[in-house]
């Protein structure tokens, strides 16, 4: 945080400077002082407070409340790490988790491949209207996540879908996509991956936009090709829009719950359970909420700790090699 | 190290003609200042030397090679640019070395040479900075390292100091020419700042609307401007322009105006007769040349409308009939506003007011 001084020049404090150490105002003491200390701060504080409630009412306390369905059992009666202790052993819950996190690992570096790719096409000069080109890119980014997955479930269709009628023109046995685990993964993937890539697309291209166009031409003159201009400038630049990207294609993909439901219901089996839709069934169909809110604060966990990785290793400012 | 060689060069924008048949040679190790208003042809020149910019006609040469199609990487040419373009994302040190990198020059070599440019450049203390914490000044010469530190057989620069204070862009321009003299690269520099053009430059190219209006050393640009144009750009108090035209009186011949009337000599009204014959030309005097009294006697008398002290020199502000002279008075006279002066023009120069060429 900088730091303002907000102490006015003494009077006799002019540009001589020649006693302007003994003058000097002290140092203000720190973000709370700075922002408690102060007057002039009083309105400033009465705005922030019903955010401040609103926040609280809407994040803090479902957190709480969370937290207390896990220590409590469905009856009611504190079982404290009980709900927790009894996930280790959920085979159910390790495949779903195991889902999830396969389904990032898939769907976010082909999210990322996919919308830089684009990006870089609609930032380059080839691309006429630029603004019809984005406008037809995140048309998926509208649709609900429902709706995609029954649009991809009529396409996946063995004898009516779209996505067998190529293959079938390169002699390949029409595929029954939805009802096989590992086809019914990869057509899921390829969902998340339609769904979701316009979002990395828009966001890497808004980071294109920033990179200003002399350093490029700098480059050309100092020597370097345009796929060397590529990786030294144009990649360290969009560098907090990649970690950006990321973090919210991670989220996106791992919670999807939405294309599942229209899709997949989950199965073949248990086959296509990722965590949200672990936590569905659990509180709604098998009527467990407290242990499910166990299942949420895991989900919770692991976003977390794959955004704090992000962020750490893209999120870096400067370079210096 | 090499001359470059612009022939006819032609560029079109869509149907705007940015530079227009554009011919000039730079020799070898020559400091050439391309000057000019704002969009007169000189950035864009000089990109398509740089090949940022592909020529729409002519050719460019740099030594013996014609470089209109190769990439700028391939020309060897380094630039600086007016916003000095720097890497933001590297440090002060990674910019200076990136070109050098690009060249696999071995990493011992890339230190040495880096630390030692920015020695030379005084910015050893910003080398492990990013140039966005750096003053202007410094990033400035951040800019200038990496041109230099390669060594190329033409240096480009695009206003390279439109961005500093005044007092550091005296202090820089000088840096700047003492760096080329020392090393002995040709290069191409563009302004619009006529002082710095006529200080820095071994020649001057002066443009107007994308085409050459004269070639030449600073002074052969100060005292014997081409045409008008010229006449008006250079020259840090402009030059005066009486419109008239030429008449005979009493046997000799006159520039006669509705103001003054200003003999001509016999040389200068026997060219005019050749190369202006309807005699109809516009007078130019640099306000250095317009000597005066403050006798009251002679034909020219104007008045002092108003002064401008500048320490040194104070320009005098001279007014008749509507018709505005500045005047340098070097020798500090007492002349005061509103007192009247006789004037006499020691060297001026005819314009034809057809062409705007220069009568000589």
């Amino acid at each position: 945080m900088t730091v303002q001084q907000t102490v006015s020049p003494l009077p006799g404090q002019g540009a001589s400077g020649a006693n302007r150490v003994d003058t000097q105002p002290p140092p203000p003491q720190g973000m709370w002082s700075e922002l408690f200390s102060f007057r002039d701060n009083r309105l400033g504080v009465m705005l922030i407070v019903p955010s401040l409630l609103a926040l609280i009412l809407v994040q803090f306390y479902p957190i709480v409340y969370n937290f207390w369905l896990i220590l409590t059992s469905e009856k009611g009666e504190w079982i404290g790490l009980a709900n927790l202790s009894r996930l280790t052993r959920d085979t159910i819950f390790h495949g779903a988790l195991i889902f999830s996190l396969k389904m990032g690992v898939v769907v976010v570096p082909m999210c990322l491949l996919v919308g830089l790719g684009l990006a870089l096409l609609v930032h380059s000069d080839y691309a006429g209207r630029k603004a019809i080109w984005i406008s037809i890119l995140i048309i998926p980014l509208m649709v609900s996540e429902i709706v995609a997955g029954m649009m991809w479930k009529i396409m996946y269709h063995p004898t009516l879908g779209l996505v067998n009628v190529p293959l079938a023109a390169l002699g390949i046995e029409p595929i029954i996509w939805l009802v096989k685990a590992d086809t019914a993964f990869i057509a899921l993937c390829v969902v998340e991956i339609w769904r979701i890539s316009p979002l990395a697309f828009l966001l890497l291209y808004a980071g294109l936009n920033q990179v200003p166009r002399d350093i490029y031409e700098a480059a050309a003159v100092d020597g370097a090709t345009r796929w060397r201009a590529f990786w030294d400038m144009t990649l360290p630049y969009i560098r907090p829009m990649f970690a950006i990207a990321t973090i919210l294609v991670f989220v996106w993909s791992t919670r999807t719950i939405g294309t599942i439901a229209a899709t997949t219901q989950g199965g073949p089996g248990r086959a296509t359970w990722n965590l949200s839709w672990y936590i569905y069934g659990m509180s709604f169909q098998r009527l467990k909420p407290h242990y499910a809110s166990a299942a949420v604060l895991v989900m919770l966990l692991m976003t977390y700790i794959a955004g704090t990785i992000f962020v750490r290793y893209l999120w870096v400012e400067r370079r210096s090699r | 190290m090499a001359e470059v060689r612009i022939e006819g060069l032609t560029k079109y924008f869509g149907d705007t003609c940015a530079v227009n048949q554009l011919n000039l040679v730079v020799r070898d190790g020559d400091l050439v200042v391309l000057l000019g208003p704002s969009g007169c042809g000189k950035t864009t020149t000089m990109r398509c030397v740089a090949g940022l910019e592909r020529p729409t006609y002519g050719d460019i040469y740099i030594g013996e090679r014609r470089v209109n199609d190769l990439e700028p990487r391939e020309r060897d040419v380094a630039l600086v640019f007016q916003s000095y373009a720097l890497y933001p994302h590297f440090t002060a040190f990674d910019n200076i070395a990136y070109p050098l990198r690009l060249r696999k020059t071995p990493k011992a070599e890339i230190d040495r040479r880096v630390r030692d440019v920015a020695e030379m450049l005084g910015i050893s203390h910003t080398l492990e900075r990013p140039p966005g914490l750096c003053s202007g000044g410094e990033q400035q010469r951040i800019a200038l390292g990496r041109a230099i530190v390669r060594e190329p057989v033409v240096f480009l620069m695009d206003e390279p100091l439109s961005n500093i204070d005044a007092l550091l862009r005296v202090y820089m321009r000088a840096e700047i020419k003492r760096l080329q003299h020392e090393l002995g690269t040709t290069m191409i520099y563009v302004t619009h700042d006529q002082v710095e053009g006529m200080t820095m430059a071994d020649q001057i190219a002066v443009m107007n609307q994308g085409t050459l209006q004269q070639l030449g050393t600073p002074s052969e640009i100060y005292d014997m401007p081409a045409n008008n144009f010229v006449a008006r750009f250079v020259g840090s108090t402009p030059m005066n322009f009486i419109p008239g035209s030429l008449q005979k009186e009493n046997g000799t011949t006159v520039h006669k105006s509705d103001q003054f009337v200003i003999p001509v000599s016999a040389e200068m009204a026997g060219r005019a007769a050749e190369l202006c014959p309807s005699g109809v030309c516009t007078l130019g005097v640099r306000p250095e040349e317009i000597h005066f009294t403050m006798d009251g006697e002679g034909a020219n008398q104007a008045r002092v409308f108003l002064l401008e002290p500048l320490g040194s020199e104070t320009i005098l502000d001279i007014e008749k009939e509507g018709l505005l002279l500045k005047v340098k008075d070097v020798a500090s006279t007492q002349v005061r506003e509103e007192d009247v002066l006789s004037l006499s023009f020691n060297r001026f120069h005819l314009f034809d007011d057809e062409t705007g060429a220069a009568i000589r």
